[in-house]
């Protein structure tokens, strides 16, 4: 039975998608069979961010309304065999989206995958609503800033109180990933420290990512970033996946960057 | 230097210890006319008071004419009132009348009451007995509060052995205990007991406040700021003191 993640935040622009198809990418690169759903109807950007927007014919909304079969919608990564991708609807709004659609289209991809990745939008309304009612677990993103770190609380409320685990009396098991994570600005206090987050947010650490170019330039190609072993982020989110998976590893890039003069003279080459 | 005008005589006037008008707010009863047959009204609140001799007991009566005033009936407020009184019970006025029916009730010595005051109160005899015993009043809470969470305790205590983050609120007729930083918002006494207190481990709060008396964090002074406090009231002011 495949555990159902789902990716969220509160505020927008702190990076779930890149964390959705980064995470997805790198859970499918260790052989699990995952499948990443885009809950941001009306903002379709999983598909761009994973290179496959010219591929989608059907979407997600298409098998909650009946108009398509849920085989037809997924679209196959072209780089990882274990990788699917479900694709939102560009036209459609939120509201599109059911509770019982999606939970059928929920339960038949726990039958058939590993990993179910729910990329959430922001805000609390219905679509970041239905993205986290059925998760078993959460990764929960953050910038390093109160306002994203204060929102990111008030999606942790929701998470013990509007899913169908709180409501069974479970609990959705729950990880921060802190992102666009920059060590130079955090030593001017430009930006929150990793324990100041972690004193307001109180729930395990699965990663930090620093800030990084090659996040941009990926997403452009869309390429996920997790494909990219010399980059930082590439490297903190595969710590990320490892962490996901049970695995101990300690917490890499949390100092400043240590090239040298010269070398950031020469450019911003590795 | 001018002088002072003197004060006019007050020789005139009656001893002020003579009168003392105060306004109250008292519960009453409503009972309804609907101005069908008298006789099957009285039957039926003889029938009541048969079986439930104390339902009525001394309380204040208010006599609902909504009813006699939307059929545009006259009622004889006059004997209605009196076959009340025989019956030991005691109406003081009206509500919902028309122009006629507050002339008859002016005539007949009842006072002209505003439309609903508040929601009715459903009379149930077992009320009292369900209410949980006073220990129970108490709301205890394990989990962190979050942004946007509101916990209320009714009619006790809350304790919290969690952080409370910014943007999150405790309310609570008694105390407050928070056993982690105190960062959002915490009001106790709310329904007015200034005994009420708050206790925290670390004072980070947006807002405190006791019986109505508020703090922001800019008012927060410095030297108790994450440490921790208690928060009482001392006369009217609100008082936060470092704890041992």
């Amino acid at each position: 039975m495949a555990k159902v993640i789902v990716v969220t935040s509160g505020k927008g622009g702190v990076g779930k998608t890149t964390t959705t198809a980064a995470l997805g990418a790198g859970l499918a690169m260790r052989g699990h069979k995952t499948v990443i759903i885009d809950f941001d109807v009306g903002l379709r950007n999983l598909d761009m961010i994973m290179g496959c927007e010219r591929r989608v014919v059907f979407d997600f909304i298409n098998v909650i309304h009946g108009e398509a079969r849920l085989h037809q919608a997924l679209i196959q990564d072209k780089r990882l065999d274990n990788l699917s991708i479900l694709p939102t609807s560009q036209t459609r709004d939120k509201d599109a989206l059911t509770r019982d659609g999606v939970g059928k289209v929920l339960k038949e991809l726990r039958d058939t995958h590993e990993y179910v990745l729910c990329d959430s939008p922001a805000g609390i309304e219905t679509g970041a609503h239905l993205a986290m009612y059925f998760a078993d677990e959460a990764v929960i993103v953050t910038n390093p800033e109160v306002a994203s770190v204060r929102d990111s609380d008030r999606i942790l409320g929701l998470l013990n109180s509007k899913t169908e685990k709180a409501e069974k009396g479970e609990k959705v098991s729950q990880h921060l990933l802190l992102t666009r994570y920059d060590p130079a600005r955090v030593d001017k206090g430009e930006m929150l420290k990793v324990d100041d987050v972690l004193e307001i947010l109180a729930i395990p650490l699965l990663g930090i990512v620093p800030e990084s170019e090659t996040v941009l330039k990926a997403s452009n190609l869309g390429m996920p970033v997790v494909l990219d072993d010399r980059s930082n982020a590439g490297k903190a989110y595969t710590d990320a996946v490892s962490r996901l998976m049970g695995e101990q590893i300690e917490y890499r890039f949390l100092g400043p960057d240590r090239r040298s003069l010269l070398q950031r003279l020469l450019g911003r080459a590795a | 230097m001018t002088t002072a005008p003197s004060p006019a005589p007050i020789s005139a006037a009656p001893p002020s210890d003579a009168i003392d008008l105060r306004g109250r707010s008292i519960d009453a009863l409503v009972l309804k006319l609907y101005g069908t047959d008298d006789t099957a009204f009285f039957r039926a609140l003889d029938h009541l008071l048969a079986h439930a001799p104390d339902a009525i007991g001394d309380a204040a009566v208010i006599l609902d004419v909504a009813d006699v005033a939307a059929a545009n009936r006259g009622v004889d407020l006059i004997r209605v009132a009196r076959q009340l009184r025989t019956r030991r019970i005691t109406p003081v006025g009206i509500q919902n009348g028309n122009a006629a029916l507050n002339a008859a009730a002016r005539g007949a010595g009842l006072a002209l009451l505003p439309p609903d005051i508040g929601t009715p109160v459903e009379l149930d005899e077992q009320a009292e007995a369900d209410d949980p015993p006073s220990s129970l009043t108490s709301r205890l809470v394990v989990e962190p509060v979050r942004s946007g969470q509101r916990i209320i305790a009714e009619k006790g205590d809350l304790i919290v052995t969690a952080p409370v983050s910014p943007g999150a609120e405790l309310i609570a007729a008694g105390h407050i205990h928070v056993y982690g930083a105190l960062r959002g918002r915490a009001l106790a006494g709310v329904d007015g007991d200034v005994q009420a207190r708050i206790f925290c481990r670390s004072l980070e709060a947006d807002l405190i406040a006791i019986a109505g008396l508020y703090r922001v964090s800019d008012d927060i002074p410095r030297h108790v700021w994450r440490r921790p406090i208690q928060a009482y009231l001392d006369d009217d002011t609100l008082r936060l003191d470092a704890l041992p």
